[in-house]
């Protein structure tokens, strides 16, 4: 990775983490979407290992969308996109840069939302080799879902409304790409009747995230300029 | 230093830059004048590639801009109307991450960041967030991140505004200073007396087009005065 | 401006119109009734239009997609305006293969939908892009960043489709169901009925496409006008 990206996720998680502003909300956020899946199914719906899965999915991307979109905003609202253009590293460094900034960030929310999950559906792990199964999943998961969101992130960014197109745009692109692998997968590791084969999911995931990074180094040049 | 032939950037259908020719050579100080609209701001983001120009070539230090846009950018500072800083960062972590940005190493980074800081009368407010800064301190500290890695070219869109005098001199030193390092600078000014001040050579943007073009030690206040408005009374007729 | 002279797109529509009328006509009279196999053999007459329909989306979404990338490569507003269009008349047509595809399903199958049938999932991936495709557009007023951000999401969204398509046969697999598919051995007057139908549908979009790339020139026309005349181009 260039150094020029590194210098812009650096900047971005020191900035991010002066004021916590983004990092507190998608917190709270998490814990809420995560308490409401709790008793929105009670103990008659099939247990914890049928809603876990979706449950951890959804906060995951819909928390997600927040550090995306905060990541272009920011930059938008102060003006500052252009003083990362005025940089003479190549363009797409930017596009690795704040795409390693909002993993970071996305990825520290999802171990909360996985220890709360686990607290609240009293999900017993019972080793480290399932453990390890969900984090290859979710982090090959996050690398698809941030590949591609941090691309319409900063196509969005010059929309009105953005934070209402940002999910639209983002979420017919990774519904079934994305997040239906990712559900069948995490669902396979968290089974009650033991861990099942996931193989085929994490390939396709990480099949997936390469496509759509690889687009994204493509397109992300014609999406900033002016 | 910059040569520019037939320039043209359309916005839809409407012509903002329409053939435009400029050659300023190096160690000249430039000054824009022209209309609201007339192109100059649209110029500027042409020349530090931040919009694409339709037709028309461009370089910049020998560089072309179409195909060099890094070498161009790592030799150009642009001073806008936003001062382009974080205002999470304070002022000196403003400065290292641009400095790092453009390459400098970290030994000649902190001297570098420390002379900026002197010179522009910041360093008491160094460890200062920048979104608590004044409107005037942050720009001088926007004028420090585009002085941060040495340019040779300085692109200014109406640097002076909402700068009290002091600051106002703290700029023009500083630009006199950049200037006499065999600096090249192109300042965007509405501020006739301003520009012909600080300039070496004044141009006439009118409708996309280089309208007129004098040296500045051929006229006077009231000459520019008389040039501009009768420019400007062409333009409307 | 761009686009074809009314006359041209008005004989076309002098073409469509009775092929159009011939599709109908072959799909409700001339083809036969698929003698066995199926559980509601008259609803099968439905199929003609919905293939037809669905096939003519697909097409369209392509003519986008590739509309898109010529855009990005030439920045020729035209190719802007033809993947608008092709996107909007296609949005249209899925929206149809969908419908017809239910109503066709729910007499066949006894549901309106099945998520195993490779098909109706990919129409689904598709209708759901092109929707958004149209939304963003509207989200932005400035012409060149309208037309450079949609051409962006044009090619992301066709590169979404067989991507969705593998990860959907991973998913079938973890809900068995019976497998059900949607094709049959045709008897030679439904195949015939079925490719009169494809005709019409593809002639009727490209008028569709045609006069909506018109309409949209128009539209630019009058958004020029108005900025020449000083005014706000959105009041
Ligand atoms: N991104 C854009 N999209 C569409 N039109 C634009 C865009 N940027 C500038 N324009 C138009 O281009 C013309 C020139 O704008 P520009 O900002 O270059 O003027 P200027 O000479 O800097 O004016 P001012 O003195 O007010 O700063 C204006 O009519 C403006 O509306
Ligand atoms: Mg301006």
């Amino acid at each position: 990775m260039p150094s020029t990206a590194l210098l812009i996720a650096a900047k971005d998680l020191r900035a991010e983490f002066r004021t916590k502003r983004t990092l507190n909300s998608m917190l709270i956020f998490s814990v809420m979407v995560i308490l409401a899946f709790r008793f929105a199914f009670t103990a008659g719906d099939g247990g914890p290992a049928m809603v876990a899965p979706s449950a951890l999915w959804i906060t995951f991307i819909l928390a997600g969308m927040f550090a995306l979109s905060a990541s272009f905003s920011k930059e938008k609202d102060q003006e500052t996109f252009q003083s990362l253009l005025l940089c003479p590293g190549s363009r797409t460094s930017i596009y690795l840069g704040k795409m390693l900034s909002s993993f970071i960030l996305i990825t520290m929310v999802e171990l909360f939302s996985i220890v709360a999950m686990a607290v609240f559906f009293e999900y017993d792990f019972g080793g480290p080799e399932r453990l390890a199964w969900l984090a290859v999943v979710v982090v090959l998961g996050t690398l698809g879902f941030v590949g591609v969101g941090t691309l319409v992130a900063a196509m969005t960014m010059n929309t009105q409304m953005r934070e209402v197109m940002l999910p639209v745009l983002v979420l017919p692109l990774v519904v079934f790409t994305i997040i239906m692998p990712a559900v069948t997968a995490t669902a396979k590791v968290l089974g009650e009747a033991g861990m099942a084969d996931v193989g085929a999911e994490v390939r396709l995931l990480l099949t997936f995230a390469l496509v759509y990074i690889i687009a994204a180094l493509l397109l992300f040049d014609y999406v900033i300029e002016e | 230093m910059i040569e520019i032939k037939g320039l043209t950037k359309r916005y839809g259908n409407r012509k903002v830059l329409n053939g435009l020719d400029l050659s300023v050579p190096a160690g000249t100080f430039l000054s824009i004048f022209g209309p609201n609209g007339a192109g100059k701001t649209t110029l500027l983001k042409i020349l530090a590639t931040l919009a694409r120009p339709n037709s028309g070539t461009v370089t910049v230090d020998g560089w072309d801009l179409a195909k060099d846009g890094a070498e161009i950018r790592s030799v150009i500072g642009v001073v806008s109307h936003s001062p382009f800083v974080y205002g999470e960062l304070t002022v000196e972590e403003n400065l290292r991450f641009f400095g790092r940005l453009f390459g400098l190493g970290p030994a000649g980074l902190e001297a570098r960041v420390r002379e900026l800081l002197d010179s522009l009368g910041l360093a008491h407010r160094a460890r200062d967030r920048s979104e608590i800064l004044s409107r005037g301190m942050r720009q001088r500290l926007a004028i420090a991140r585009a002085l941060v890695h040495r340019p040779r070219v300085l692109l200014l869109d109406e640097p002076h505004v909402g700068l009290d005098p002091k600051a106002s001199a703290v700029l023009d030193r500083t630009l006199r200073s950049f200037k006499d390092g065999g600096g090249t600078v192109v300042m965007i000014t509405h501020d006739l007396a301003k520009g012909l001040e600080m300039a070496d050579r004044l141009a006439f943007l009118f409708r996309g087009r280089m309208a007129r073009e004098v040296e500045a030690a051929r006229t006077d206040a009231a000459g520019l005065r008389q040039m501009y408005d009768s420019l400007a009374a062409g333009d409307n007729a | 401006m761009v686009g074809v002279p009314r006359k041209h797109r008005l004989a076309l529509l002098v073409v469509a119109l009775p092929v159009m009328m011939l599709a109908i006509y072959m799909a409700l009279v001339y083809a036969p009734s698929p003698a066995q196999g199926f559980a509601a053999p008259d609803a099968q007459r439905i199929f003609h239009f919905h293939v037809a329909v669905a096939w003519t989306s697909y097409v369209a979404f392509i003519v986008t997609a590739v509309a898109s990338v010529v855009y990005l490569r030439t920045r020729s507003e035209k190719f802007d305006t033809l993947a608008l269009s092709s996107a909007e008349i296609g949005l249209m047509f899925c929206t149809a293969a969908i419908i017809t595809g239910s109503i066709w399903a729910r007499a066949e199958w006894g549901t309106f939908w099945r998520w195993e049938d490779m098909k109706l999932f990919m129409t689904l991936v598709l209708w759901l892009v092109y929707l958004s495709y149209i939304g963003v557009r509207g989200m932005i007023q400035a012409r060149e960043t309208r037309a450079r951000v949609s051409a962006v999401f044009g090619v992301l969204g066709i590169l979404c489709v067989p991507l969705s398509f593998s990860a959907n046969r991973i998913w079938a697999q973890f809900h068995p169901t019976v497998l059900v598919t949607s094709t049959g051995s045709l008897q030679p007057g439904m195949l015939h009925a079925l490719i009169v139908a494809v005709v019409a549908m593809t002639l009727f979009y490209i008028y569709l496409v045609l006069e909506r790339v018109e309409l949209e020139g128009l539209h630019l026309r009058l958004e020029d006008l108005k900025e020449e005349m000083g005014d706000d181009p959105d009041e």
